[in-house]
């Protein structure tokens, strides 16, 4: 109904038109061709006139208001070091563009407004010069030639990838990013800091979406977050990879962009300089950001408060391609290696003892070993928990304590690393370390993992003798128990 | 239409100075003997003109439908669009549970797609040009028609079957092709990425290729009616600045849109025969193809080096339309006539080797990017020198205002705008921040959508009384400005300030993003500019077809004092433009206002001691 | 009948005052027609779509690791190599491309006959350059359907490789004594690798040529090529087993996709307007006979404009041989 309201008003406005306009060429008989047009040109030329300081005017203050949601300006400099540079850039264009803008639409408007035709007027016959040409060539060259040099030195400094003699770890951190549809896949190398090779034909949905090799050891502590945790002020190196279609790495705060091509990976380059905690901060300040985050619930958080970086694609790709959200996140470097930690590797959680398994029986027995290992630790624990406790009491507890089954993944716990633990930390024991697959025992002596494997050995022997004696001393303790349950019966 | 029969006597008599082969080989009276040779297949180019600009405003119409569509789901994304099932049927999806239609992603997509191939090829290549080169150059040539009107008249009909494939394609179950004007593979060349890259794609790719041919044939007809046909005393510096600019497009159109027809074999194989020109280890629809050693990146080479030299094939017809109404109606001759020329051959000539400002974020090797940012920097000088000149045309004129001219004053506005935008994006540094987002729909709509259709408006009223011998509703066309020009600076100005704050484009919603999420009042207020501006656009409509009939008629051969040959044929020029000799020229095309007279027609013949302003 | 209408002032029927000159208006100032302009434009439009290939030709090659080696590839000739029965690189291809260049010969021949108007001597020449362009596209259809069906080429498979390391040609005894499973199927003989099932992809086969002799032993440098013998019995594509010289057990793997894609893309391509050129001449050769041209006033100028056609098409086959089977 309203539909055909809003046609019916189109149509009436439109016949209104129309009569003006036959109207005005009626009148046009009547008052004669160079009245009309005269009254034509001093209308004409006066809205030529008002338009121009309504249509600068406009620009100029639109572009205040918007300025603070703008990236570059207000709270939003760039959280990256090139991306200061890329800014910077952008104001010297905005000025020398906004000069010209605003002296040729004044130009532009006075002119009509002041050369509309007036009876009697004789137009200047002036129809070339070569001095003004040449001004007018030669200063838009020259800046031309500035912008272009500034720009250049920016887009090669920014577009460099890392250098040869530049060590992961390092000197940079690298993680994969592949995008299909109408998601982000993201990889960290892992405590080797390296990324495992990957091929396309191995890629199956439902455990390998990247194509991992697991015949590369490098691949074996790869794991894959669902969002991106970077440390502040050390420099990332991005792998950008498309599984299907073309898509675009793209941080926008950042100011990080490239295309995601299939059977091509590109990189990016880039340090993150603002945690996002800091960033909040920034926005705390301005109004835009102290509005609820969520329209529909006006006492929740505001928008500065559940600010994150994200994660966009920048090509099309598809009916999707609007939804690839990652969030990312930039923290201090404690943080950051805190949150290493905790990440398991997708081999470990996956892979590992099943048929993809390269090295699946070695690998099974393996995880047993540490399955039974883990499970005694935890049981030596609880004995020596119920020790502390009393006798009583800790039987039924060890009891329900003792773990009989240990899952791989337990919450808690760490789970059985293939290679030296991530984060280098000593964490408590039940840690197993063994020696990293395809290196030989000199090799890992010279890396000085071997010492470490050595000592934890040690313990590893001495946990287990101890756990048998009180594996004993428990299964005693649970036999009294059980028969003085069945006494009590 | 009256049918004027020339006579073998007349052509001895006067006919003369070159050498005529048209009448030999076709004789008038063959023409435009019934209404199907006259209206229909007819060979002449003023009639073949209206036939470009006809069915370019019906397409201008169906791709301005379409962005109102998309701009809806932009501005009102709650809002229920299930009034529009009747037409979208399938399209829009309704929630069995609430009743609220929304737009299936994938023809949002569909949309965009077809919004960009039909406006860029449809309206503002074969629209534009065709409809301009057509009707202008052999009138303002001093020729009788094209150098061959057989070829002329199928480079229409080419056009119209390009169109027809197209128009059919919009009505697959699978959808129409969705992977924007642009068509990147692996995207396009794969269907079970996007149900609108099996059929869909295949009769996009078969439409634009017919499409090429009609562009190839037009442009082998203008050239060779520029060198060949022009009348005697038409040295190259005597032409008007119209015909440069037809000139040297369809030199453009050419060289670079073969290379779009090889772009798209490829595909083409790519997609039906399982080839690697384009596709490399793609893992798509659950299993690994076996495609392997191609590279996207090739197409994007192949299809900018179209791409680019097309934005100029577009934007030279509307510079060289408002070079001419601007000089008729300030009374003055063009500021710096040679300049222009030389300023259209240098944007010309450079539009070849920038192509790859296109694919900076491509990952292409950085290092070339270096030298398409030089170029592209550069070709913004001889832009600025015409902008100058424009300005510089209007310094102390004698400004005679209607809708022709306001509208070639509001193409210096846009053009300054939207090209002044162009040098942030052509600085890579900066296009790292700005590649994809709002800012590039803002650039590229403020210089095509707008100032080349200003152009064409200026244009449309301008000629009208050349093509129809009536005119256009002034004051209707003074109202068609004024909306259209406050209203497409209030669509498309705020873009920038969405693509500064980094929004990307091609999305079909920004709830998914907090960095995007924010903007709906600026993107509510757009789609409202939008659909009030489109509504202005149908003024000029029912103006055009109301002045056929209704229009105040053409009384005098030369209604607005000018120079050009084209006004000196009858009021209704029949085939053969002009009844007996064509006319010889003396002088260049720009003499306004000199030695006190108000116009003096190129045919007159230097006084004595007179200099040619042209040489 | 004076319909002239008076134009205002200023239409100047005769008169001296004009300027003259090539470019002045009024004159053709390349002296050529409108026809033979737009035959010149059209070329130039055509020049492009086959650089357009011819670029990305070149970028895909050059982005390929290997490239299949012109001289192994285009190696055979009709009637088993001529009766020889030894490997006759490029002599097929360079006899075909003397054909070509031939017709443009008796083409340029044709165009003198129609300056001096002497209608049998156009119809000879014409005769003898359709000739050679059919000769031509026989030549072609010839190498396409031995690379096809001989060779198994086609615009996925490239069978071309070039080996990448040096080694030697297993034997069968050599594999099964490297636990690899004789498998006998469909007449075919494979060894599959031990512990996999039967996948396509893992099938060795023994080395021999696509004449079916035994190449087992042989050794082989880096850079040598190879060719992967399609079987048309068992239509399959039999990937040799190698062994390199420091022990690893590999099988051949096809070459670059692109090149058979290009290969019969590209000359196919011109292999279309060469059958178009060859139609058009017959067409207006049979114009010719009939002496449609005696009476035109531009006389035999059609014949010059498919010869420029044909030359262009000539042209066009020096590039795609200069690329394809030289570089």
């Amino acid at each position: 109904m309203t539909l055909f309201i809003i046609l019916l008003i189109a149509i009436l406005i439109y016949i209104i038109f129309i009569q003006i306009g036959r109207v005005t060429d009626l009148a046009r008989n009547i008052r004669g061709e160079e009245r009309t047009q005269t009254a034509a040109n001093n209308a004409n030329g006066f809205g030529m006139l008002i338009f121009m300081p309504l249509f600068l005017g406009a620009c100029v203050w639109s572009a205040l208001y918007y300025k603070d949601s703008m990236l570059g300006y207000g709270p939003h400099s760039a959280a990256s070091v090139h991306g200061g540079v890329l800014d910077s850039i952008f104001d010297v264009t905005l000025f020398f563009t906004g000069i010209v803008f605003i002296v040729t639409h004044i130009a532009l408007f006075w002119f009509a407004w002041k050369y509309r035709g007036k009876v009697g007027q004789k137009a200047k016959f002036f129809a070339h010069s070569s001095q003004l040409e040449l001004i007018w060539t030669v200063i838009p060259a020259i800046v031309m030639t500035f912008l272009v040099i500034k720009g250049l030195d920016a887009w090669n400094e920014a577009t460099a990838d890392v250098g040869p003699t530049e060590v992961p770890g390092k000197d940079y951190i690298e993680i994969e990013a592949m995008g299909y549809q109408f998601a982000w896949q993201l990889r960290y190398p892992g405590a080797d800091h390296k990324l495992g090779s990957r091929n396309y034909q191995l890629i199956d949905l439902a455990n390998n979406p990247i194509g991992q090799d697991w015949n590369d050891p490098k691949n074996y502590d790869d794991f894959q977050p669902d969002k991106i945790v970077l440390p502040v002020g050390k420099k990332v190196r991005v792998r950008i990879l498309a599984r299907d279609v073309l898509h675009n790495f793209y941080l926008p705060h950042f100011r990080v962009k490239m295309d995601a091509v299939p059977g091509m990976p590109t990189y990016f380059v880039f340090t993150p300089t603002v945690t996002t905690k800091e960033y909040r901060n920034r926005l705390k300040n301005y109004p835009e950001y102290q509005e609820p985050a969520d329209p529909a619930n006006p006492e929740g958080p505001r928008r500065w408060e559940t600010f994150e970086y994200e994660l966009a694609c920048a090509e099309l790709c598809g009916k999707g391609h609007y939804s690839m959200r990652r969030i990312v996140e930039i923290v201090s470097e404690e943080e950051y290696e805190e949150w290493l930690a905790e990440q398991k590797s997708y081999f470990a959680q996956n892979i590992m003892g099943t048929d993809a398994d390269p090295n699946k029986e070695a690998n099974l027995k393996k995880m047993e070993a540490e399955k039974a290992a883990e499970e005694a630790r935890k049981a030596r624990e609880a004995a020596q928990k119920a020790a502390a406790a009393g006798a009583t009491t800790s039987v039924g507890g060890m009891g329900t304590t003792g773990t009989t089954t240990v899952t791989t993944g337990a919450a808690g716990g760490t789970v059985t690393t293939i290679g030296t633990q991530v984060g280098g930390a000593t964490s408590g024991g039940g840690t197993t370390v063994e020696i990293p697959e395809g290196m030989t025992e000199e090799e890992a002596k010279k890396k000085g993992l071997l010492k470490r494997i050595i000592e934890k050995g040690k313990d590893k022997v001495e946990d287990i003798k101890e756990n048998r004696a009180d594996r004993k001393a428990r299964k005693a303790a649970e036999k009294a128990a059980k028969e003085a349950e069945n006494n009590n019966n | 239409m009256a049918n004027i029969d020339v006579t073998h006597e007349e052509h001895s008599v006067h006919d003369h100075g070159h050498h005529d082969d048209f009448h030999d080989e076709h004789h008038g009276d063959k023409y435009q003997s019934g209404f199907i040779t006259t209206y229909i297949f007819s060979m002449d180019h003023k009639m073949i003109a209206k036939q470009f600009l006809i069915t370019g405003m019906f397409w201008a119409i169906i791709g301005g439908l379409m962005s109102l569509v998309f701009r809806l789901q932009l501005g009102f994304p709650e809002s229920d669009m299930a009034w529009l099932q009747p037409i979208l049927r399938g399209w829009i999806v309704v929630d069995p549970a609430t009743g609220i239609g929304t737009l299936d992603p994938e023809f949002y997509y569909a949309l965009v797609t077809m919004h960009g191939t039909i406006l860029v090829f449809f309206v503002l290549t074969a629209g534009l040009s065709g409809t301009f080169s057509n009707l202008l150059i052999p009138l303002q040539l001093g020729a009788r028609d094209m150098a061959s009107p057989f070829l002329n008249m199928l480079s229409y009909w080419f056009f119209f079957l390009a169109g027809l494939v197209m128009f059919a394609s919009l009505f697959l179950s699978t959808g129409p092709f969705s992977g924007g004007w642009t068509a990147y593979p692996p995207l396009s060349a794969l269907p079970q990425a996007s149900s609108g890259s099996g059929a869909g794609m295949t009769l996009w790719t078969v439409s634009l290729v017919l499409f090429v041919v009609s562009v190839l044939l037009g442009g082998i007809n203008y050239i060779t009616t520029v060198l060949n046909l022009r009348t005697k005393g038409m040295n190259m510096w005597r032409m008007p600045l119209t015909i440069w600019a037809f000139f040297v497009t369809a030199i453009l159109g050419l060289l670079s849109f073969p290379v779009l027809a090889s772009a798209f074999f490829l595909i083409m194989f790519d997609r039906g025969l399982g080839t690697s020109f384009y596709l490399s280890e793609i893992f798509v629809g659950g299993q690994a193809l076996d495609q392997v050693g191609g590279s996207p990146i090739l197409y994007q080479h192949l299809f900018w080096f179209l791409g680019h030299p097309e934005v100029y094939i577009i934007i030279l017809p509307a510079m060289g339309l408002v070079s001419e109404v601007l000089a008729v109606h300030c009374r003055k001759p063009i500021f710096g006539y040679r300049a222009m020329v030389y300023s259209i051959l240098a944007i010309g000539f450079l539009s070849f080797i920038v192509w790859a400002h296109h694919m900076f974020m491509s990952g292409v090797n950085p290092f070339i990017s270096n030298f398409f940012v030089i170029f592209t920097l550069i070709i913004a000088v001889p832009s600025a020198v015409k902008v100058f000149n424009w300005i510089t045309t209007m310094w102390g004129g004698n400004i005679r205002f209607n809708a022709a001219s306001l509208f070639a004053i509001g193409f210096v506005s846009m053009f300054i705008s939207g090209g002044l935008t162009g040098i942030f994006l052509g600085n890579s540094a900066i296009d790292i921040q700005l590649h994809d987002t709002y800012f590039v729909v803002a650039h590229f709509h403020i210089v095509m959508g707008i100032a080349a259709f200003f152009g064409m408006f200026a244009g449309v009223y301008h000629w009208y009384p050349k093509m129809f011998g009536r005119f256009m509703n002034d004051t209707l066309g003074k109202i068609h400005f004024w909306i259209t020009f406050a209203g497409a600076y209030l669509i498309f100005w705020p873009m920038h300030y969405l693509g500064m704050a980094g929004v990307p484009r091609r999305y079909y919603s920004f709830t998914t993003f907090d960095a995007f999420a924010h903007f709906e009042a600026m993107n509510q207020f757009i789609t409202v500019a939008a659909i009030v501006v489109f509504g202005a656009q149908l003024l000029l409509v029912v103006n055009f077809f109301y002045s056929m009939f209704f229009g105040r008629e053409q009384k005098t051969r030369n209604p607005y004092g000018a120079t050009t040959l084209e006004w000196t044929t009858p009021i209704h020029a029949g085939h053969g433009n002009w009844p007996g000799a064509i006319p010889h020229i003396h002088r260049w095309a720009y003499d306004y206002g000199k030695d006190g007279k108000e116009f003096i027609p190129q045919t007159t013949p230097l006084a004595e001691g007179e200099k040619d302003e042209g040489h | 009948m004076a319909n002239h209408s008076t134009i205002e002032e200023d239409v100047q029927y005769i008169d001296n005052t004009v300027d003259q000159g090539a470019w002045s208006g009024g004159e053709r100032p390349f002296k050529a027609s409108y026809g033979k302009l737009m035959m010149w434009y059209f070329l130039l439009s055509d020049a492009f779509t086959f650089a357009g290939f011819l670029i990305a030709y070149g970028a895909l090659r050059f982005s390929s690791v290997t490239w299949p080696v012109p001289d192994a590839v285009f190696s055979t000739a009709p009637f088993n190599n001529l009766g020889l029965g030894i490997p006759l690189p490029l002599i097929f291809v360079t006899f075909m491309t003397f054909v070509l260049i031939f017709s443009s010969v008796t083409m340029v021949r044709a165009v003198q006959e129609g300056h001096r108007e002497n209608k049998n001597g156009v119809v000879f020449w014409m005769f003898l350059t359709i000739l050679g362009g059919a000769a031509f596209l026989g030549c072609q259809a010839w190498e396409w359907t031995n690379l096809i069906y001989t060779e198994g080429m086609t615009i996925t498979k490239d069978p071309f490789g070039t080996h990448i390391d040096s080694g030697t040609y297993m034997t069968a005894d050599e594999l099964k004594g490297a636990g690899f499973v004789e498998t006998k199927k469909d007449g075919a003989t494979y060894y599959l690798p031990p512990n996999t099932s039967d996948l396509e992809e893992n099938r060795f086969y023994t080395k021999k040529d696509h004449h079916g002799h035994d190449l087992t032993g042989t050794k082989f440098k880096p850079e040598d090529s190879f060719l992967v013998t399609y079987d048309h019995n068992t239509h399959h594509y039999e990937t040799s087993a190698y062994k390199t010289e420091d022990g690893k057990i590999r099988k051949e793997q096809f070459g670059p996709k692109a090149f058979g894609a290009l290969f019969f893309f590209i000359t196919g391509f011109h292999g279309f307007h060469v059958l178009s050129g060859v139609v058009f001449l017959l067409i207006i050769m049979l114009n010719v006979m009939s002496g449609l041209y005696v009476e035109r006033r531009n006389g035999y100028e059609m014949v010059e404009k498919i010869g420029l056609y044909w030359h262009f098409v000539d042209l066009v086959w020096v590039f795609v041989f200069l690329v394809f089977y030289l570089l």
